[in-house]
């Protein structure tokens, strides 16, 4: 029913459409048509299986592909945590802060320099047994390092500080001259030298009373 | 097989007799059933005549070369006006891009297509008849080619709406509704012509 109504109300149009005159075909079209078969290689099947397989057709998909591993590998490098070392907190020398007490030594090697070893206890000891280790021109090039240097008063007392030099106790017999001293020389005031000769005579007379008892319980 | 036994084969069972045998005689006998319908058809379609022979020799060569693509269950109709339709189509969007056909991208109104006027149409050789048949084919290439194709097929070749379902691969009701739509365009178009 509905296509009758649609034929009734195009009625007119397809008329007129049917009414067209029938186009035909050139009386050559046969001939022209064998012509072409005859000519056609068939055998051209062959090129357009390899055409799709060309290099100008492989180059898009491979650059897509090759692309998208790019793109994959960036992704994942991303990934990890970049560490940026202007973000990073600065890792906390545990060790040096953990041993280091107020007034030692900075420590600035392990090594021992010059045959002094600085440990972080504070203390300094002479270990080496070669006096030269202790020369001048080494301690000169450690001087402007620990110029800040402050000896307490343990250092004073294990050394044999003279107006001429220091020497250390028992281990060196070689005086050893102030100004090769590779820490803040202190100028004696008169008063502190005084002091300081009242201590040794104390010292001496010490020594003397032990020697005395010594030898009176001998 | 003799020519006139051929002559008496339906279009199936001579596409049959080519498959199996190569019989050239049966090809040539359904070149002969179809290259006036076939012209006739692209030509609605494209408007060109020398270029609607050429897509048509071209179906023709499709189908002397892939002859054993054709599938039995299908009506020979079927499969040749879906060759020669395709053919039609790539042959319209072909020319459609170097601008052979239409010119509507300089027109004002987008909707609207302005046909380049085909040579074979000149008014010193043209009859009074060839006049409306001039109109109603320009009328007929205005319309969109989606639903130009459908008239062509239902009112000039005179296909059931089966068969052009078929074709098309589109349901029944698709192809009707397309041509009907290509229907109305097409009177609106040539709404003045009858009016004068």
């Amino acid at each position: 029913m509905n296509n009758l109504n649609d034929e009734k109300r195009f009625e007119e149009i397809i008329d007129k459409l049917k009414s067209l005159n029938k186009i035909s075909a050139p009386d050559y079209f046969e001939s022209n048509l064998m012509r072409r078969i005859n000519q056609e290689d068939f055998s051209k099947e062959k090129p357009e299986i390899k055409s799709k397989f060309s290099l100008s057709r492989l180059v898009p998909s491979s650059a897509l592909v090759l692309t998208t591993i790019i793109i994959v590998l960036i992704l994942q490098s991303s990934d990890k945590k970049i560490l940026d070392p202007l973000q990073m907190e600065p890792k906390l020398k545990e060790e040096i802060i953990y041993r280091e007490k107020p007034g030692a030594i900075p420590d600035e090697s392990n090594s021992p320099i010059g045959g002094v070893e600085k440990k972080s206890t504070g203390e300094m000891i002479f270990e080496s047994e070669e006096p030269s280790l202790l020369s001048a021109p080494v301690l000169k090039d450690e001087s402007k390092k620990t110029e800040d240097f402050m000896p307490n008063s343990e250092i004073i007392n294990e050394l044999n500080v003279t107006t001429e030099g220091v020497t250390a106790p028992g281990q060196f017999e070689k005086s050893l001259d102030k100004s090769n001293l590779n820490f803040k020389q202190i100028l004696l005031s008169d008063s502190q030298k005084q002091k300081i000769e009242m201590l040794k005579e104390k010292l001496d007379s010490l020594q003397l009373k032990k020697d005395s008892t010594k030898t009176r319980l001998k | 097989m003799t020519d006139k036994s051929l002559q008496e084969l339906t279009d199936e069972e001579l596409i049959l007799e080519f498959q199996k045998n190569s019989t050239i005689r049966a090809f040539e006998i359904l070149v002969s059933r179809y290259k006036n319908p076939l012209v006739n058809y692209v030509y609605r379609f494209l408007g060109s005549y020398e270029v609607s022979v050429d897509v048509v020799q071209e179906t023709m060569i499709k189908v002397y070369r892939y002859k054993d693509s054709y599938n039995q269950i299908a009506k020979f109709s079927t499969w040749i006006y879906t060759i020669a339709g395709n053919l039609a189509r790539t042959e319209y969007q072909r020319r459609k891009r170097k601008n052979l056909f239409s010119i509507n991208s300089y027109g004002e109104d987008k909707d609207e297509t302005f046909e380049i006027p085909d040579e074979s149409y000149r008014p010193d050789i043209i009859t009074d008849s060839g006049i409306k048949d001039k109109i109603i084919q320009d009328a007929l290439l205005k319309v969109s080619p989606v639903y130009r194709e459908m008239v062509i097929l239902r009112d000039i070749q005179e296909l059931s709406y089966e068969e052009i379902a078929e074709i098309k691969s589109l349901s029944v009701g698709t192809v009707k509704s397309r041509i009907n739509r290509g229907r109305a365009h097409l009177q609106k178009l040539l709404k003045d012509i009858y009016n004068e």
